[in-house]
């Protein structure tokens, strides 16, 4: 398990303060030793506590659950805590999500764009079935299974974040937005129908604006489906359009 | 100064603060949620293996199951700490909450049947945890947070709540500074709810996220009049993922799991004749901690560890219901667990203790405020939570929270002098900051967090002695006598680690000193206070809450003991054919 490469790894981070009219975008670089189970999070962190207190950055979890942490490591959109130094070269540079408001260095806001995303596809159960206490609804595993799969989305922006059509579309849903959809619409507890997403998800913000370059597959820390997702609602789409049905 | 004005205020996203604030919203009330991290992204998230409510879904294994069996196993877990009263209410209000929860949409495994699916956990007598794979958390906080995008509830994230302002006996808000402008802002409530999770980054080895560091436990305590409950009172869980400390969920042993030395031995059995790997978290710690003491740890780069085997499961079990745990195995320490062993250590887990409140969450000591969840000792685990009843108490604790402070925030109006009031905590809070902004840096927040942390873990951990403990309280007073000296060489007011940790520090170091003097004072072993100089529990003298009150003129607490509530089950042996763990060498 011990990693005895001892490396010196060059840190080369991203600053600048979009709030201070003094601030220049700039890099600076840290060299720290590497270790084993060193990771970007466990640097960021180290830089700075002992090296330069101004650095600020996200983190909360650090165990690859809540998606607070996501940065870009040499050009790839990864979280922080689960992208190990073992896995990099010497030189290891670290911007900010470039997609999303910029707060300062290498953090940035995403709640502002997930709460947007939520509330665009009404992201809650549509039900006219009142509350029963005494039973829960009954629903099959094979039917929950895949509503889990797509839950299991941690709002880290990554997926964004490797999307060039949500770079070039701001209304874009990408991913993330489009696992969500997907996520009611599977579930048998919410009683929308397609057409009921039609505004959103029939357009060029919605299914029709992906160009199938699968960034979101490839960074995805959470290895969810997205493509297939994205694949069986296009495809429900089409079918809707085409056939009425 | 900007005053903002709702009928509540809830101090903390997760899933205590988030219940509860659905339910203010729901009896008529404006809400607002602070949260130091973006919604959706808060600590409950972590929590893995499940939520207890005795629904009897799996046939034979849920025989017979309902809120008294689940009320015994309980108590006792909790080594009689917890008021049974309470414990009551939680468990037979159970079935109804979680159902509720997926009456919401989280996706809960199911049985054939297609009702929710339960599987088996630590110190439970049956198959009582319902669970989403092992992701349960994460998918109640999402199912919860859709609540509150649906009815639109105000939350402000990238916030810290740097205290509470009080007219005279009654807290009538908050003081918030927005971390990302850096402005001071005060929000008036008539009541204020405190969910702001637990306190474990007070311990250097810890499964708890970042942002646990005991910030609501702090708040309450610095006015003076507010008792923290039973802080020695830590739980260290048995499965800690070496040497990242992550958690491995109890679930692994729920389903079929077992721990074993480093000859292979499956050892739980030496310590737990009757519930062998599935005995409670504190028989579980301590028996592993012995293994290691008698030289049948595993020998590694950062310590000695035992093994968690989980290859017997199979890959599609391990996909299906323990695909996180896989992962995190293979991407924090490059292992398979469908073919290795995972080493695993006691970490530190979850505080039981808090601020402490009367049965509908009302914070003793003033008046509208409200604590929920693991920042709070309601008490409902006494002293040994078991595995999923944190995820009960978030629920149970939000929902009742929320409905007495709503109740309160409709009856009450303002007060003569609450303009005053907040004016007056507005200006000594900005001072506090200009003060430390303009002070140069002698000791810094983090190296002294730093030696804190490492000596809670060393000296206050699973095995306590009279000594050690008294030594760590010494050390901690002088800890706590420097960071008198705390200053900032970063001058920015927002968008600054630095001045955020140094807001925190003084409150962490007196809660570490809580913990051990709180520990050092309580001479019996109970649940995971375990003293190797006192190892027996000891009822005549100890079956007692411990509280502790905030003294003006010293560091060290006032401690002050009271009777736990017991209704229906006296104390007695807990069941686990528990054998105590031999002496140290």
């Amino acid at each position: 398990m011990a990693n005895n490469n001892k490396r010196t790894l060059t840190f080369k981070l991203f600053r600048h303060d979009p709030d201070d009219p003094d601030s220049v975008p700039h890099y600076d670089t840290f060299k720290l030793d590497d270790r084993p189970f060193f990771s970007i999070y466990l640097a960021m962190e180290e830089i700075q506590q002992k090296h330069d207190p101004s650095l600020y950055y996200d983190i909360c979890c650090r165990s690859n659950v809540c998606g607070s942490c996501a940065v870009n490591v040499n050009g790839q959109p990864c979280l922080a805590c689960k992208s190990q130094t073992k896995d990099l070269p010497d030189t290891i540079t670290i911007e900010p999500l470039r997609y999303f408001d910029h707060i300062k260095d290498v953090a940035v806001d995403k709640g502002r764009w997930f709460r947007d995303m939520v509330r665009r596809l009404e992201g809650w159960i549509h039900t006219s079935k009142p509350f029963n206490e005494k039973l829960e609804n009954l629903q099959k595993a094979d039917d929950q299974l895949p509503v889990y799969e797509a839950e299991r989305c941690i709002e880290c922006g990554i997926c964004i974040e490797a999307c060039a059509v949500a770079h070039l579309n701001p209304n874009y849903l990408g991913s993330a937005g489009m696992n969500r959809a997907y996520r009611f619409l599977i579930d048998s507890r919410d009683e929308r129908s397609l057409d009921e997403f039609a505004e959103q998800l029939f357009t060029g913000d919605g299914v029709f604006g992906c160009e199938a370059m699968l960034g979101c597959r490839n960074f995805c820390p959470k290895e969810i489906p997205l493509p297939y997702h994205f694949g069986i609602l296009r495809r429900r789409i089409l079918k809707r359009v085409l056939t009425g049905k | 100064m900007r005053i903002l004005k709702y009928d509540v205020v809830v101090i903390g996203a997760g899933l205590a603060g988030e219940r509860a604030a659905v339910e203010a919203h729901r009896n008529g009330c404006s809400v607002a949620i602070l949260s130091l991290v973006q919604p959706r992204q808060s600590h409950s998230n972590a929590a893995q293996g499940g939520v207890q409510c005795s629904l009897d879904n799996m046939g034979e294994h849920s025989a017979g199951d309902d809120w008294k069996l689940h009320f015994d196993d309980t108590i006792r877990g909790s080594d009689w700490g917890a008021d049974q009263d309470v414990v009551e209410r939680v468990t037979t209000a159970a079935p109804r909450l979680i159902r509720e929860l997926e009456y919401w949409g989280c996706p809960f495994n199911r049985t054939e049947e297609g009702k929710i699916a339960q599987r088996n956990f630590g110190g439970t007598s049956v198959w009582r945890a319902a669970f989403a794979a092992d992701f349960t958390g994460h998918a109640l906080l999402y199912a919860i947070d859709q609540e509150v995008m649906r009815y639109e509830i105000n939350i402000y994230w990238r916030v810290q709540v740097i205290s509470l302002i009080l007219n005279g006996a009654k807290v009538i808000g908050c003081i918030v500074l927005d971390l990302r402008s850096g402005d001071l802002v005060a929000f008036q409530a008539k009541s204020t709810i405190i969910a702001s999770g637990g306190a474990g980054k007070l311990f250097s080895e810890s499964s708890n996220a970042i942002n646990c560091r005991g910030d609501g436990h702090s708040l309450a305590y610095n006015t003076g009049c507010i008792p923290l409950g039973n802080m020695e009172a830590i739980q260290f869980h048995p499965t800690g993922m070496y040497p990242v400390w992550i958690l491995l969920t109890e679930g692994c042993r729920g389903d079929g799991g077992v721990l074993r030395n480093a000859q292979h031995h499956e050892f739980m059995w030496d310590y737990a004749a009757k519930m062998g790997n599935l005995a409670s978290r504190d028989v579980v710690s301590r028996a592993i901690m012995s293994e290691i003491r008698a030289g049948r740890g595993v020998e590694g780069p950062f310590g000695p560890h035992v093994w968690l085997d989980l290859t017997h499961l199979g890959a599609e079990k391990i996909m299906t219901r323990l695909r996180d745990v896989h992962d995190i195995a293979r991407d924090f320490a490059g292992l398979d667990v469908i073919t290795e062993l995972a080493p695993v250590k006691p970490v530190q887990h979850y505080t039981m203790g808090g601020i402490r409140t009367d049965i509908d969450c009302r914070v003793r000591g003033v008046e509208g405020l409200y604590a929920c969840g693991e920042c709070a000792c309601w008490d409902m685990h006494g002293f040994n939570r078991l595995g999923g009843n944190s995820l009960l108490e978030t629920i149970a604790a939000g929902f009742y929270s929320g409905t007495a402070a709503s109740t309160e925030a409709n009856g009450r109006s303002a007060s003569d002098g609450d303009q005053k009031a907040i004016q007056d905590e507005y200006n000594i809070q900005k001072e506090r900051i200009d003060t430390l902004i303009a002070t140069e840096a002698k000791e810094t927040s983090f190296a002294l967090h730093d030696e804190m942390a490492l000596l809670m873990t060393e000296q206050v951990g699973i095995f306590r002695t009279g000594e050690l403990l008294k030594d760590a309280v010494n050390k901690l007073l002088d800890i706590r006598e420097r960071s008198n000296n705390l200053g900032l060489s970063c001058k920015s007011r927002g968008r600054t680690l630095e001045l955020e940790m140094a807001l925190r520090i003084h409150g962490m170091i007196d809660l570490a000193l809580i913990i051990s003097e709180g520990a050092l004072a309580r001479k019996e072993s109970r649940g995971a206070h375990y003293r190797e100089d006192f190892p027996n529990r000891d009822d005549e003298h100890w079956l007692k809450r411990t509280l502790a009150h905030k003294r003006d003129d010293e560091y060290l607490p006032r401690l002050e003991y009271e009777d736990v509530v017991i209704t229906h089950l006296p104390p007695g042996d807990r069941g686990y054919g528990e054998k105590p763990p031999p002496a140290a060498k």
